[in-house]
C-alpha cells in the first residue's frame, strides 16, 4: 500500500531523516515508534506532504506522491490526524462531520444554488458510536481534549481513505477516552482497515500492531512483529540509552 | 432635504458593499486585504474609462469593473500563494500603494492627479437616472443584490470551508481542501464586489482621483468591518450605517467647515478605539480580531 524509499530530510543541517525505507502493507496496522526527535512525526509530514523530502520517493498504491500537493494527497486516499488536534476553532461538531465528508463544499457555483439537506440523525449516530457526550451544535473550542481527539479521529475514518495515519491517537487523554479509541481501533484493525500509527505507550502498541517499525536519529533500527521489536536491545538502548 | 438623505443612502450602500466584500476575505477566510480599496479603485476607473472615453454602455461598463477587479484579485492570490498573514496583509497593502501610483502617473489613461471628471450617470435599458433617489434606489438594488450572493456563499457549505481556511489552512489541506483555490476564489468574489461598489462611487460623484482610493478610505472600509465585526455580513451594514450617519451629524454642529474634515477622521478614530476596548468582536463579530 505504501513505500519508502530512501527519504532523507535536512532542517537548517540538523538531519531528521537519514535515508528510511519502510512499507505499510494493506491491512495491516503498522506502529512507528521511536524516542522524541526520532524523526516520525516528520516521516508523518513527509508521507502526507507538508514537508518535502531531499531526497528519496514515497510511493502510494503504485504511485509516486512526490510531487503532489497535500490536499492532492488526501483526496488519493491518504487520511490523517495529528499530535496537536487541529480543528477550525469558530465551527460546530456537525461542521467539521460534514466537511471531511466529501468535496461538495468546495464546488462555488454549486454551493450558491444548492442547499443540501442535512440529516442531522446521521450525524448524531457518529456523535454516539465516538462516544461524544456532546451536541451537534457544540462549538469545538469548548470540547475537552480528549472529545477533540475523538473528533478528530471520527474525521479522519469519514473521509474517504484507503490508509489511516494517526499521530499519538491516546496521547494526553484519561484512561477512559484511551479505552474508547483502543476499542475503536481493534475494530477497525478486526474489518481490515490499514492503519499506520504513531505513539510511545508500548502497551497500546503492543495490543494493536501487527508490524512495529523503530525509529532513531532519523534512521529505521529494526522492524518486525511487535515482540521482535520491543524486545530488540537496540530499541531498548533508544529509549532508555542503555 | 431629500436629495441629502438619498446620498447618505447611496455612501451608505457604497461603503457597505465595500465592507462586506472585505469582510468575505478577511473575516470569513482570514485574508488581511490591506489592498483592497485599491479594487474599489481599480472598479471605478475601469466604469468611467470606459464610459467617458469610449461610450461604453453603463451596464457593461459597471460589470467591466467587477471584472478588472477581479482579474487583479486572482494575480494578487497567485502572486502572493506562498504569503501568509501580516506578510499578505503588507504585500496586499503594497499594491494598494502601486496601484495609487499607476491611477497618479499613467496620465493618458487616468488623467493622473487631474482624475476623470464628467462620469455619466447611469442609463439602465434606456432610462437615465438622474435624481439622487432614483441613483439611491438603485445602489440599494445592487447592494442588496451583492449582499443576497455573498450571504449564499458564506451560508453555504463552502462558506463553511472559507472558515476552515482561517482557523487553520493545514487543517484544511488535510481534509483534502484545495486552500490555494478557495483562497484565490475568495479574493476574487470579493474584488469583484469591491470593483462593483468603484462603479456605483464613480457613476455617483461623477469625478474620480487617485486619491480617493488611497489610505484615509482604507481606514474607513476597515473601521466599518470592525465596528460592525468579522465574519458577520449583518455587520458589515450596520458598521456601514453608523460610519456614515455619525459623522454626518458633524454638519450640524456649530464647527466650521475647515475643521468637519479633521473631526471626521478623528470621529473614525474614537469610534474604533470604542469598540475594540469595549466589544472588542464588534457588534455582530463571531471571531476575534487577531
Amino acid at each position: 500500500m505504501l513505500q519508502i524509499e530512501n527519504i532523507t530530510k535536512n532542517f537548517g543541517g540538523v538531519e531528521a531523516i537519514k535515508g528510511s525505507d519502510f512499507s505499510v502493507v494493506e491491512g495491516r496496522t503498522t506502529a512507528l515508534i521511536g524516542p522524541n526527535g526520532a524523526g516520525k512525526t516528520t516521516l508523518f509530514d513527509i508521507i502526507s506532504g507538508f514537508v518535502r523530502p531531499d531526497t528519496g520517493r514515497v510511493i502510494f498504491a503504485g504511485e509516486e506522491l512526490n510531487k503532489l500537493q497535500p490536499f492532492q494527497r488526501a483526496n488519493l486516499g491518504i487520511s490523517r490526524t495529528f499530535q496537536q488536534v487541529r480543528l477550525f476553532r469558530y465551527l460546530t461538531i456537525m461542521d467539521h462531520l460534514i466537511m471531511s465528508e466529501d468535496s461538495f463544499d468546495t464546488k462555488f457555483w454549486r454551493n450558491i444554488f444548492k442547499r443540501p439537506r442535512v440529516e442531522r440523525s446521521k450525524y448524531e449516530a457518529v456523535l454516539e458510536q465516538f462516544g461524544i457526550e456532546r451536541t451537534l451544535d457544540t462549538v469545538v473550542s469548548d470540547l475537552s481534549y480528549g472529545q477533540r481527539k475523538l473528533l478528530q479521529i471520527a474525521m479522519a475514518l469519514r473521509r474517504p481513505h484507503k490508509l489511516l495515519m494517526l499521530d499519538e491517537p491516546v496521547a494526553g487523554v484519561n484512561s477512559v477516552v484511551q479505552a474508547k479509541i483502543e476499542n475503536l481501533l481493534l475494530d477497525l484493525k478486526s474489518k481490515g482497515e490499514t492503519i499506520l500509527l504513531i505513539d510511545h505507550d508500548m502497551n497500546f502498541v503492543r495490543r494493536l500492531a501487527d508490524h512495529v517499525i523503530a525509529l532513531d536519529a532519523g534512521v529505521v533500527i529494526v522492524d518486525g512483529t511487535p515482540e521482535q521489536v520491543l524486545n530488540d536491545s537496540r530499541v531498548l538502548e533508544a529509549y532508555l540509552g542503555v | 432635504m431629500s436629495a441629502y438623505f438619498s446620498q447618505i443612502l447611496i455612501l451608505i450602500c457604497i461603503y457597505a458593499i465595500v465592507a462586506g466584500s472585505l469582510n468575505l476575505a478577511f473575516g470569513y477566510t482570514g485574508l488581511v486585504n490591506l489592498g483592497h480599496i485599491a479594487f474599489f479603485g481599480l472598479g471605478a476607473y475601469t466604469s468611467a474609462i470606459l464610459t467617458v472615453e469610449y461610450q461604453v454602455p453603463f451596464m457593461a461598463a459597471f460589470f467591466a469593473a467587477g471584472a478588472v477587479a477581479g482579474v487583479f484579485g486572482w494575480v494578487i492570490t497567485a502572486i502572493t500563494s506562498r504569503l501568509k498573514g501580516d506578510y499578505f496583509a503588507l504585500a496586499a497593502l503594497a499594491f494598494n500603494f502601486l496601484a495609487v501610483a499607476v491611477f497618479l502617473n499613467w496620465i493618458s489613461f487616468t488623467h493622473g492627479p487631474l482624475g476623470i471628471a464628467g462620469v455619466p450617470r447611469p442609463q439602465i435599458f434606456g432610462l437615465k437616472i438622474l435624481s439622487p433617489e432614483g441613483y439611491a434606489a438603485f445602489a440599494f438594488l445592487v447592494m442588496a443584490a451583492v449582499f443576497l450572493f455573498m450571504r449564499r456563499l458564506t451560508a453555504s457549505r463552502y462558506g463553511r470551508v472559507l472558515e476552515a481556511v482561517r482557523d487553520d489552512a493545514l487543517g484544511a489541506e488535510a481534509l483534502g481542501k484545495n486552500v490555494f483555490r478557495l483562497k484565490c476564489q475568495c479574493l476574487v468574489a470579493s474584488t469583484f464586489c469591491a470593483g462593483l461598489a468603484g462603479s456605483l462611487f464613480a457613476h455617483f460623484i461623477q469625478f474620480i482621483d487617485p486619491y480617493s482610493f488611497y489610505l484615509p478610505d482604507l481606514i474607513v472600509a476597515l473601521t466599518i468591518l470592525i465596528v460592525g465585526g468579522l465574519a458577520s455580513l449583518k455587520g458589515s451594514l450596520a458598521g456601514a450605517l453608523i460610519i456614515i450617519i455619525i459623522p454626518e451629524l458633524l454638519r450640524f454642529l456649530p464647527i466650521p467647515d475647515h475643521v468637519v474634515g479633521p473631526l471626521r477622521q478623528a470621529v473614525y478614530s474614537a469610534i474604533l478605539i470604542g469598540i475594540l476596548l469595549v466589544r472588542p468582536r464588534g457588534i455582530f463579530g463571531k471571531v476575534d480580531l487577531e
